[in-house]
């Protein structure tokens, strides 16, 4: 009986750690991801302004622009949801517990699999840039959800802005998309200057993957 | 023979350190486990 008794509580007690868990997962991981925006705010405002390029010239960053793991490389504006983030470098596991992560090429600082094997896009190219981002946890401190949580209430003609060191470049959305995740298919350059948003779907899950797809409409 | 309030708490302590246990194990298992956006 008494062996019944203390095999009892025991299993609430481990009840109780599910839970703390839970709250943890939902809640806590905001703590740390917070203290690093606030870092990064701080390293991106102390980056040099890059000078628009010339008539005929292409958009993007400097010839050389080369940002290390988890350094901040442009703010995600989303106002539909209120989203507004500093996107690092890189996704990672360490990458995106800071915010969202622009999709590296490979590289020394960025091995296979979380990388292109090919030169990252950035905003402003003609080319697809890809931002991955938390949909559940490492969100704003005392915020249910990860950056990327409301990004399934954008709908066609939203607004995405990419506010870089080389200037600002507003995309529309024009698709939603849900995949599977071990779909590349995303990854593979498009031609066209867009950017991409990914991210677990559906909320609390990650079964699957949710894609929301923009184009550059001014720069 | 009744426990005093002392151990009874001692007691609750205990279990409440099992469950931080359980928690910060959970926690670790999750990074490996989870995927990287989740």
């Amino acid at each position: 009986m008494k062996a019944l008794r203390i095999f009892g509580k025991f299993l609430i007690s481990v009840g109780v750690g599910i839970l703390f868990f839970v709250v943890w997962t939902l809640w806590g991981t905001g703590y740390y991801t917070q203290q690093q925006q606030v870092e990064l705010e701080r390293q991106f405002e102390a980056l040099p302004t890059f000078e628009p390029p010339e008539e005929g010239e292409p958009e993007g960053p400097p010839p050389g622009y080369s940002p290390g793991p988890g350094d901040p490389v442009f703010r995600l504006l989303v106002p539909k949801i209120d989203l507004n983030w500093l996107v690092v470098e890189g996704v990672g596991t360490e990458d995106l517990k800071k915010g969202p992560g622009h999709y590296p090429g490979c590289g020394e600082d960025f091995p296979e699999p979380l990388c292109l094997p090919w030169e990252a896009a950035w905003p402003g190219e003609d080319e697809r840039v890809i931002v991955s981002g938390h949909r559940t946890t490492y969100g704003r401190l005392g915020e249910l959800g990860g950056p990327f949580f409301n990004i399934d209430k954008l709908v066609e003609g939203d607004e995405i802005v990419a506010r870089t060191k080389w200037g600002d470049f507003t995309y529309e959305v024009t698709e939603k998309r849900i995949v599977q995740p071990n779909s590349l298919a995303i990854t593979i350059p498009s031609g066209e200057a867009e950017i991409v948003l990914t991210t677990c779907n559906p909320k609390y899950s990650a079964a699957q993957r949710l894609i929301v797809f923009g184009k550059l409409v001014t720069t | 023979m009744k426990r005093s309030w002392k151990s009874k708490l001692g007691e609750l302590f205990l279990w409440l350190l099992v469950s931080v246990a359980v928690a910060v194990i959970m926690v670790l298992l999750s990074e490996e486990i989870l995927p990287t956006n989740f």
